[in-house]
């Protein structure tokens, strides 16, 4: 045994030093060598740029808009995207009025949640009936019902709320003019996660949605942090809600007591990042500074509770923090908002989201201190990314994956299609219904029913289904984290479904397939940037089965290259 | 982690690659060490040993699926009859008594033979060593087998199989041969795949696992999609039935390019042609076993499809939902009965239809907590701590109940409330990996716990 231990690491010290210096056969996924660093100061040149800027800064390019992009500029054009109010999106928001739970109260919201869910509902409706013995339900109970009853709430609803909130996502990814905002809503949304398979979070995701995230995403930093910490979803889903104070123990029971899940998350996801020096001391004060931030279960609005906050001293991050009830909450998002190691955190995760999975550090550092100059202002910091050379350089080109929300869209738009935004909610919502979405995580739901898939349903299939990310991390901005054999298997079948017409919510024109030239087909999808063994794959195709458009279009969306932006 | 390399660089791309990564000298004494196991394996299978988790996802009544009817406190704490959960010992509905103090719940009664024969063991009050009664924390811990650590680390069943004594054998190779520079094929295999839509946390970081929410669906091609779905559509694409489906779409991703993507699809196209020919609609279930309707019994029959099938799986995966019984959770019928009889029919399907395949196969179901011993004002139960797995097999050490039993009085109670833990789930699990897939390096698959074989309950036949 002995002989053969050391023969072999002998073998393998002698081997190391040649392999290393041997230029590797492989090409090892392009991360931080010098080479890519190269790539970072090249500036990006010509169609590429056009191509490139809607990529990232929109979903892709529909038919026309790289060409609407050469007139108008790329600079103007990015300016234009950081005002989206001037920018004119009626026509989009009228078809969407229809979707009438995105605009219900967040009480009725929770009512829809409660009757979908209350189990003891079903049982008392089985009582009457005689099939089982009739629960004894608490007074709470009674009254939640008589709510229900009275609120004359259809049923599914909560379902039916999210079905249209996934719509509307989908529908505004794909045609709306304010292109940057939805990017941004995506980032910041799956930033602040929160996910609607815990509890009341499916019927306050929903507000979540349209009152934490879109109205701030270009404003300051310290704004969207504070209206995260008061999002009731959020203080449900990170279980602040009922973090509390101790009290004094009666008949031996404890009562009350510190949950310290949404102070961890805050410093870790939201603000200072893992590595950004704040200790477990700090997280349990933190969440004594929290206690009594809470959300009113009847309302489904914030509530501060005062008899459960804690009123004593605490010391965060080094600064002491005293009897200010509410107001301790606030003063630490002042602090972690103001916190440069914040400031690196963002900078670094919008760093990798808008320009390569392994960004240059200098570019990151640069950034950073454009968020902290500026006192956290977002546009201020998009700036610093969008305008920096190293967002438009062949480093930056093509070095994204695709998410699954990226990747369809993109497609979508890139065939010039667009959403059914009503007949086609009655789908979605059969899909959460069925799990599909998981909805019901491991459920027993059945996914075979549908011969047509809505949108969301690819979606999930791919990896990521909306708003159902399970842990607070929401999905990882490292792209290559979202490549699996399911995946891609997802995606091709994507791109065949897509070209078929069996993407259950997508509508295509008539004409959409009927290019079969490559040289019209790569300029169309892939902006005539397509690899040798692309152009070879289509060429083969087009010639075992001639005037096959839409075959021809599903081989180039399921392309390697349009997997990448 | 121990080991920051994919198994899919070491087998896919070779020695090469691992070294220009600059990871090789730093793999050193882990690597030699795992080498010298790796000499004396325990693993004179006839077959290719596979485990089967079964993931209870919402926290199962660990107390509900093995009774601890023998002990007092049992029947103190939970009311039978109307609105109680409490199983009888005696008379309609009564437990399944395996050996005087415990007992089976009467809708598992398809396991009983399993365990009269001695090839199924509950081991009861088992959990982890964390408090945290959060589902999503408590999965993430159970499945990296990382508890208290949430900075998102791979899956303990990636970990487990990137140290099989194969792995650590064909890394020596594969080095060895590095100096003749001679790379040979790999057989494309699938080792671990799960019947989900998304790979499962147990199974992160390993991008060769496969993820299938439904074998008869995986293809490229093969379901709806495949088929032009109007008139129309059909005039304008008159060739397609004749030409493979994926021929195209394999063509994309065979350039050697090395990057993640081109490394997925070359997996991803291996395994669909090894599952070409499968054709899991038309799939008859030998010895007349009839796995329940729904996900957990379609899972359970995909994966038994898979092992016949020879594509070299080791680990199948499968989840069940629906254990968060807080509201009217039932006793011997009800909500939970309901799911124990889906769960324990499509094991008892599975063992059937699998036969004398069975003596490679240990399933072990999990869950990431247990419920309160007492039951709540809901007819229900609340969030607690130690719950029970079930382990079976042909090399299963089974016909008794494994752990030690913390009983139920209220000073034995974890906080008051609940069923203690007197077995880490990490032993359970480490004690599987080593008997059962002849994991040698321990610590390289469960770091900062000593899996101490003395401490291993003894789950599997040694």
């Amino acid at each position: 045994m002995k002989l053969t231990l050391a023969s072999l690491g002998l073998a393998l010290l002698a081997l190391s030093p040649p392999i290393l210096a041997a230029p590797p056969e492989m090409q090892v996924a392009p991360t931080t060598s010098a080479q890519t660093f190269a790539a970072f100061s090249r500036p990006l040149k010509g169609e590429k740029r056009f191509a490139h800027v809607l990529n990232r800064l929109a979903f892709g390019p529909r038919p026309g808009d790289i060409e609407a992009l050469r007139q108008t500029g790329i600079k103007p054009w990015i300016e234009s995207q950081l005002s989206p109010q001037a920018i004119d999106d009626a026509a989009l928001d009228r078809r969407l009025a229809s979707l009438s739970w995105l605009r219900e109260s967040p009480e009725r919201l929770l009512l829809a949640y409660e009757s979908d869910t209350a189990a003891f509902l079903r049982r008392m409706q089985k009582a009457e009936k005689g099939e089982i013995a009739a629960p004894r339900l608490t007074p709470a109970q009674k009254e939640t019902v008589a709510r229900i009853e009275a609120a004359n709430i259809p049923e599914r609803a909560s379902i039916r709320a999210l079905g249209e909130l996934s719509t509307d996502k989908l529908a505004r990814a794909i045609e709306s003019n304010r292109q940057l905002q939805e990017v941004l809503v995506d980032f910041w949304g799956n930033h602040f996660n929160v996910d609607i398979n815990k509890g009341f979070v499916r019927a306050l995701k929903i507000r979540d949605d349209r009152d934490v995230i879109r109205p701030h995403v270009f404003g300051s930093f310290r704004e969207l942090l504070g209206a995260s910490a008061h999002s009731p979803a959020m203080l449900w889903y990170l279980d602040n809600a009922r973090s509390t104070r101790e009290f004094p123990a009666r008949g031996g029971q404890k009562r009350g007591g510190l949950n310290e899940n949404y102070a961890r998350e805050l410093m870790e996801l939201h603000t200072l990042g893992v590595d950004g020096g704040y200790t477990q001391s700090d997280v349990t004060e933190v969440a004594r500074c929290f206690t009594g931030w809470s959300l009113d279960r009847q309302t489904g609005t914030f509530l501060f509770r005062a008899r459960a906050h804690d009123e004593g001293p605490k010391t965060v991050l080094g600064q002491r923090i005293a009897r200010g009830g509410k107001k301790d909450g606030e003063k630490v998002l002042d602090i972690l908002a103001a916190s440069p190691a914040t400031a690196r955190f963002i900078a670094h995760k919008l760093c990798v989201r808008f320009v390569a999975d392994k960004p240059p550090t200098a570019l990151v550092e640069r950034v950073a201190a454009a968020f902290s100059r500026s006192n956290g202002d977002l546009k201020t910091t998009y700036r610093a990314v969008f305008e920096a050379p190293e967002f438009l350089s062949e480093g930056a080109y093509r070095a994204k994956i695709k998410s699954p929300l990226e990747f369809t869209v993109s497609a979508v738009r890139a065939l010039g299609g667009s959403l059914e935004t009503g007949a086609a909610n009655r789908r979605v919502v059969r899909l959460l219904a069925s799990g599909v979405a998981s909805l019901n995580r491991g459920g027993g739901g059945q996914n075979r029913i549908m011969a047509e898939r809505p949108l969301a349903a690819e979606i999930a299939l791919m990896g990521q289904p909306l708003f159902a990310c399970q842990p607070p991390t929401g999905y990882a901005e490292d792209s290559t984290k979202w490549v699996s054999s399911s995946a891609l298997v997802a995606r091709l079948n994507f791109a065949l479904g897509l070209t078929s017409g069996r993407v259950g919510d997508v509508v295509l024109t008539r004409d959409t397939f009927r290019a079969t030239a490559i040289e019209d087909l790569s300029r169309a999808l892939l902006n005539t940037d397509i690899s040798a063994s692309t152009r070879a794959t289509v060429e083969a195709e087009a010639q075992k089965s001639p005037g096959d458009g839409a075959r021809l279009h599903a081989l180039l969306l399921a392309s390697p290259e349009f997997q990448r932006r | 982690m121990s080991t920051p390399l994919s198994r899919r660089i070491f087998l896919k791309s070779g020695a090469l690659a691992l070294a220009s990564l600059g990871f090789a000298p730093a793999l050193g004494p882990r690597f030699l060490r795992d080498v010298a196991f790796a000499a004396e394996s325990n693993r004179p299978s006839r077959g290719r040993k596979v485990l089967i988790c079964v993931f209870l996802r919402g926290a199962v009544d660990g107390l509900s699926v093995v009774v601890p009817h023998g002990d007092a406190a049992y029947y103190q704490l939970r009311r039978q009859g109307n609105g109680g959960i409490a199983l009888p010992r005696t008379g309609e509905g009564a437990v399944l008594d395996l050996d005087g103090t415990f007992g089976l719940h009467p809708a598992l009664r398809a396991l009983l033979p399993m365990y009269r024969s001695g090839h199924l063991a509950p081991i009861h009050a088992v959990g982890s060593p964390n408090p945290t009664r959060s589902h999503f924390d408590a999965q993430d811990y159970m499945e990296t087998a990382l508890p208290g650590d949430k900075s998102g680390g791979d899956g303990w069943l990636t970990r487990a199989l990137a140290n099989c004594p194969e792995d650590v054998r064909k890394r020596a190779a594969q080095i060895d041969k590095a100096a003749k520079s001679e790379t040979k094929e790999e057989k494309t295999r699938i080792r671990a795949v799960s019947m989900t839509s998304q790979l499962p946390r147990s199974l992160g970081g390993d991008a060769s696992a496969l993820a299938i929410a439904d074998l008869g669906n995986f293809g490229v091609g093969k379901g709806a999609a495949a088929q032009p779905m109007n008139r129309r559509q059909r005039r304008n694409a008159p060739a397609r039935g004749s030409a493979n489906p994926t021929a195209g779409f394999e063509s994309l991703y065979s350039d050697a390019i090395g990057d993640v993507l081109h490394g997925t699809g070359q997996e991803t196209f291996g395994a669909l042609k090894l599952l070409e020919n499968l054709a899991p609609n038309r799939y008859v279930p030998a010895r007349g076993a009839v796995y329940p309707r729904g996900r957990l019994g379609d899972s359970l029959k995909g994966i038994a499809q898979l092992i016949k099938a020879d594509v070299g799986l080791e680990i199948g995966f499968a989840e069940a939902g629906g254990w968060d019984t807080h509201v009217n959770q039932g006793g011997s019928q009800g909500q939970l009965a309901r799911r124990l009889q889906e769960l324990g029919d499509g094991i008892g399907a599975l063992w059937n239809d699998l036969g004398d395949a069975m003596a490679d196969v240990t399933i072990l179901t999990m869950s990431e907590f247990g419920r309160t011993a007492r039951q709540n004002g809901d007819g229900g139960t609340d969030h607690g701590h130690g719950t029970c797995f079930l382990a079976l097999g042909g090399n299963v050490a089974g016909g008794r109940v494994l752990g030690k039993w913390p009983g139920l009085a209220p000073e034995q109670l974890y906080e008051g409330r609940d069923l203690s833990v007197t077995t880490d789930f990490r032993s359970v699990f480490g004690e599987i990996a080593a008997r059962h897939l002849g994991v040698r390096d321990l610590g390289a698959v469960f770091p900062n716990f000593q899996a101490d074989p003395a401490e291993f309950r003894g789950v599997m036949r040694t």
